[in-house]
């Protein structure tokens, strides 16, 4: 059966891509513990930006990318500050929080749509896409920049939370942050940098599914939900958890469609989902 | 006047569907983000029996509601067991299933394709094609719904319902059994807005599989939400303001083509202003 | 808390009653030198927009050179241009707010045929007529008797690509198609034409708005087709079929493609190298210099030719048409119908009158080669 490598590639890169938004997310659940939904237009934002400026302004693509992961960090960054911070003084619930990103990602949605135009745009120029191929199974080079992309991005996460001062306060608010507030931590500083970082990842990851498939307005949602079931099954909050629930999913959707029909992807991340939160709602890490 | 009674059904429609969804939010404090689903099975099941069928309008509401009935009874026994952000998030699983299903079995559905042609009701010779007497049809519906969902909400019932809304635990304590509730208000709010489905195919007379999308269940939710949670007049108000205001940026004078994603854009800000300065909506009595 | 509530409720009241007394000023009125509305449902935007601008454009031409030569019987013709983006839904509710609420009654309308299926049923009763361009798909053939087609059906397309294939000794081949109207009825005419030939077809499809098909093209890779044909709806998603063909090296099969792609001058630059070789089909329309003096306007207008030729002179052609047959039959549909029904007019695109069907008769497609980025007429 040789088209097994192909499914493999194809399995590895959508893992990739959903454990790099899965990154973002479950560091931003870890330090406020409610769900972000508008961490999937800041995906979106961070596509465009580079659209913007690689596309439309003609600038180096290093430089693009090195503005658009700014810009959406930033974006992350303001959210937190003029939305959810005073929300959270508020006392509101995680539910008012969820609704108040869900208006985020909506309103944020239609403005890119207005701006952009609902079409799909390419952010590739021409048709030449460097591609190799292993055993049968072809991949294209941005799709190994995917690859090793979680990999670097992942372990700088991983040295950032385990060795570094501000790593040790963010496990600290993780833990308990009203704890965290009383040993002296300025919670509220932390968790902005948290959203800044998270953000900018997320942002990232957007800049690859750009050039990997494409961008369109509404391809947030989609990729965002994936992203969550990555989370949830990987074990919510966990960073080591979203990345292996990534590419359990990526797996099991792949290889899924490989009989049936490929309109039953989502179905399938959806239903992977359900049978985890029924059966172990603290994912593989079990937290 | 054509216009208005246009706006009028649409105006029904939606308040159905508020209704159906505050009764699961705003009472019962269920965050559900799937009632599109639902809305989408009595779509469907009205338009093929109207389409592929010879029986009446009146017959796919019945079939509607059974099969809704069955469906919304397994999806709530499942979705009863999450809490607070994930019975959100796996409701949102759960519409995205439903979706697929509508999308996939094109044996039923046409998938993609879509449905078209479903016609209006005929009921003892009276034929709703006229829009008005379809608008009063509908009317007449949504009064039976308001009145259902007044007498639940203001009986015993209804009080376990913000019973468990305000604290599951201790409700349970008492030994009610809390899924048989959760269960029965989540099954009739399901039938409500298969209904409000049933309608909405007979009036666009073509349906496809993307108007029942999450993005759908977001906009049941702004509905429910703004009018005001756990206030049935309140849901009626946000139908209202919600219909009207495309309506409204189109007198502005707003550019046709980016009308929709306008749209998008207000409904966005009013659920983030909402959140933050009156999480009880317009004239709701309770924040999430 | 009272209080609040009322004020609230107040300011909504005022705002329906304010809302009702602007709408109650739009009312229609209807005076004898009012001019005659036909809507025209146009992609504007979205994947085939490139069909819609054009055509747009020339119908523009078309209005002002009625107008000029005296009207429809002295009254001014006038397009209410709607953009149904290629969606059926969208198209419903165009036609029904223009039904409903405009009481316009005769419709034209440029591709996506699944819009004119979807809005095929709503025509009864004499209430509306439709004429329709470049509108391909064979399940139009006769949908309604109010739905007249200024094309050819793809039908044909599709026999002319199951003769090739049975020329070439194919015995496997691979389809993947957008799940669309139009789309998806070119696979299944080519079905019907390969059914008793024992010719093994592996098909694969894709929902509109997909913008990763690499399951199902490496689902055909391993089946080892020896032929490929892809149909998709619009140029978008043709350009993501084409990248991903090329990226998983499916680009050595052999390939066929739909008229939309082949249409499609940008694509087929594009990916020169993926299609070389390719076959495509289209539907071309006579030219002549009664043709070009009036392709002449576009440029002269416009400042550049009209990018597709055929959608042009047929939107031109169905004007014109629909024209003549208000002014002489009334902006009446029944007798509207019956003029086209039986008319034989000579038009810029050619001779056009109806077949039983209400297609055009005499309308044919041809083969295409891909060679060096560019389309030629294909001679076997």
């Amino acid at each position: 059966m040789d088209i097994i490598p192909q499914i493999i590639i194809n399995s590895l890169v959508a893992g990739a891509i959903y454990a790099l938004i899965s990154l973002g997310f479950n560091l931003i659940y870890g330090a406020t513990k409610f769900f972000n939904l508008a961490h999937g237009i800041v995906v979106v934002i961070g596509g465009y930006s580079i659209l913007c400026f690689v596309k439309f302004l003609g600038l180096n693509i290093y430089l693009g990318v090195v503005i658009s992961v700014i810009i959406s960090g930033i974006l992350g960054y303001c959210l937190d500050r003029f939305v959810y911070l005073p929300l959270k003084r508020k006392k509101a619930s995680n539910m008012v929080l969820l609704v108040a990103s869900l208006g985020i990602f909506t309103a944020l949605q239609g403005i890119i749509s207005i701006i952009f135009s609902s079409q799909f745009q390419s952010l590739s120029e021409n048709s030449e896409q460097v591609v190799f191929s292993f055993f049968n199974g072809f991949i294209t080079e941005t799709q190994i920049i995917i690859l090793i992309s979680l990999v670097l991005i992942g372990l700088g996460l991983i040295l950032l939370l385990h060795k570094t001062q501000f790593g040790r306060e963010v496990r600290a608010i993780n833990d308990d942050e009203e704890v965290a507030k009383i040993i002296g931590i300025h919670t509220n500083k932390i968790i902005g940098r948290v959203f800044f970082i998270g953000s900018a990842i997320a942002g990232y990851a957007g800049i690859l599914v750009g050039y990997d498939t494409g961008l369109e307005p509404t391809m947030g949602l989609s990729l965002l939900l994936k992203g969550v079931i990555a989370s949830i099954i990987g074990g919510v909050g966990s960073i080591y958890g979203g990345i292996l629930g990534a590419f359990l999913l990526g797996f099991v959707e792949n290889f899924g469609i490989l009989k049936i029909s490929g309109g039953w992807k989502d179905a399938i991340a959806f239903g992977l989902l359900i049978i985890f939160l029924i059966f172990r709602p603290r994912g593989i890490i079990n937290k | 006047m054509e216009y208005l009674i246009h706006l009028g059904i649409l105006f029904a429609i939606y308040s159905i569907l508020g209704l159906s969804l505050n009764l699961v939010v705003g009472f019962t404090g269920l965050l559900s983000i799937s009632h599109a689903a639902f809305y989408g099975i009595g779509a469907y099941t009205t338009a093929i029996i109207l389409t592929k069928t010879g029986l009446g309008f009146f017959t796919s509401l019945i079939l509607g509601i059974i099969i809704v009935l069955i469906i919304s009874f397994l999806i709530g026994l499942v979705l009863s067991k999450f809490k607070g952000d994930y019975y959100a998030l796996g409701s949102i699983g759960f519409n995205v299933i439903v979706l697929s299903v509508l999308l996939n079995w094109q044996d039923l559905t046409a998938g993609p394709l879509g449905i078209a042609g479903v016609s209006r009701p005929e009921i003892l010779g009276i034929d709703f094609s006229n829009k008005f007497y379809f608008l009063i049809l509908i009317l007449i519906f949504l009064l039976i719904f308001y009145l259902i969902s007044l007498f639940i909400t203001k009986s015993p019932f209804g009080k376990i319902l913000k019973a468990i809304r305000e604290d599951d635990g201790a409700i349970q304590i008492f030994g009610y059994n809390i899924l048989y509730f959760k269960l029965v208000i989540f099954i009739v709010s399901a039938v409500m807005a298969a209904i409000a489905g049933s309608f909405f195919a007979s009036f666009v007379t073509f349906i496809e599989p993307s108007s029942f999308a999450v993005s759908e269940s977001i906009f049941i939710l702004v509905v429910s939400i703004l009018g005001g949670l756990a206030s049935l007049r309140g849901s009626i108000l946000g139908a209202l303001f919600l219909v009207l205001l495309p309506e409204i940026l189109r007198l502005i004078g707003f550019p046709v083509d980016i009308a929709g994603q306008m749209r998008q854009v207000i409904y966005g800000i009013i659920l983030i202003l909402l959140m933050l300065y009156r999480p009880q909506g317009l004239i709701g009595e309770y924040k999430i | 808390m009272k209080q609040k509530k009322f004020i609230i409720l107040a300011i909504v009241i005022i705002i329906i009653v304010a809302f009702i007394g602007f709408s109650f000023k739009k009312t229609n009125k209807n005076y004898s030198n009012e001019p005659i509305k036909i809507v025209a449902l146009f992609p504007l935007t979205g994947g085939l927009a490139s069909y819609g601008e054009p055509a747009q454009k020339m119908a523009q031409i078309a209005v002002k050179d009625i107008n000029d030569a005296g009207g429809i019987n002295n009254r001014k013709l006038e397009i209410d241009y709607q953009d149904h983006k290629c969606d059926p839904k969208e198209a419903t509710s165009i036609f029904q707010q223009a039904l409903d609420v405009n009481k316009v009654k005769i419709f034209t309308s440029v591709a996506c045929s699944g819009t004119v299926s979807a809005v095929s049923p709503l025509m009864k009763n004499d209430n509306a007529l439709l004429l329709g361009t470049i509108i391909t798909a064979n399940k139009l053939s006769g949908i309604s008797p109010y739905v007249f087609r200024n094309w050819a059906s793809d039908k044909n397309e599709a026999k002319l690509f199951a003769d090739e294939i049975k020329k070439r000794g194919y015995k496997k081949i691979g389809v993947i198609y957008e799940e669309t109207d139009y789309a998806k009825g070119l696979k299944l005419s080519l079905e019907e034409f390969l059914k008793d030939s024992g010719i093994e077809i592996v098909s694969e499809s894709f929902v509109s708005g997909s913008t990763d098909v690499r399951t199902q093209l490496s689902k055909i890779k391993q089946a080892k087709v020896e032929m490929l044909f892809i149909s998709p709806q619009t140029v978008t998603s043709g350009d993501i079929v084409l990248k991903q063909i090329k990226e998983l090296g499916l680009n050595k099969t052999a390939l066929f493609v739909n008229d939309n792609i082949i249409k499609a001058k940008d694509l087929v630059s594009k990916y020169a190298d993926v299609l070389e070789g390719a076959i495509g089909g289209d539907y071309i329309m006579k030219r002549d210099e009664k043709t070009d003096k009036i392709l002449a306007k576009y440029r002269e207008a416009y400042g550049v030719d009209c990018p597709q030729t055929n959608i042009c002179s047929g939107v031109y052609d169905a004007i014109n048409l629909l024209a003549d047959a208000i002014k002489s039959k009334g902006y009446d549909v029944a007798g509207v119908k019956s003029y086209l029904e039986s008319v034989d007019y000579a038009g810029i695109s050619g001779q056009i009158s109806f077949d039983e069907k209400h297609d055009r008769k005499n309308a044919d497609y041809s083969l295409f080669l891909i060679k060096n980025g560019k389309a030629e007429l294909y001679n076997q």
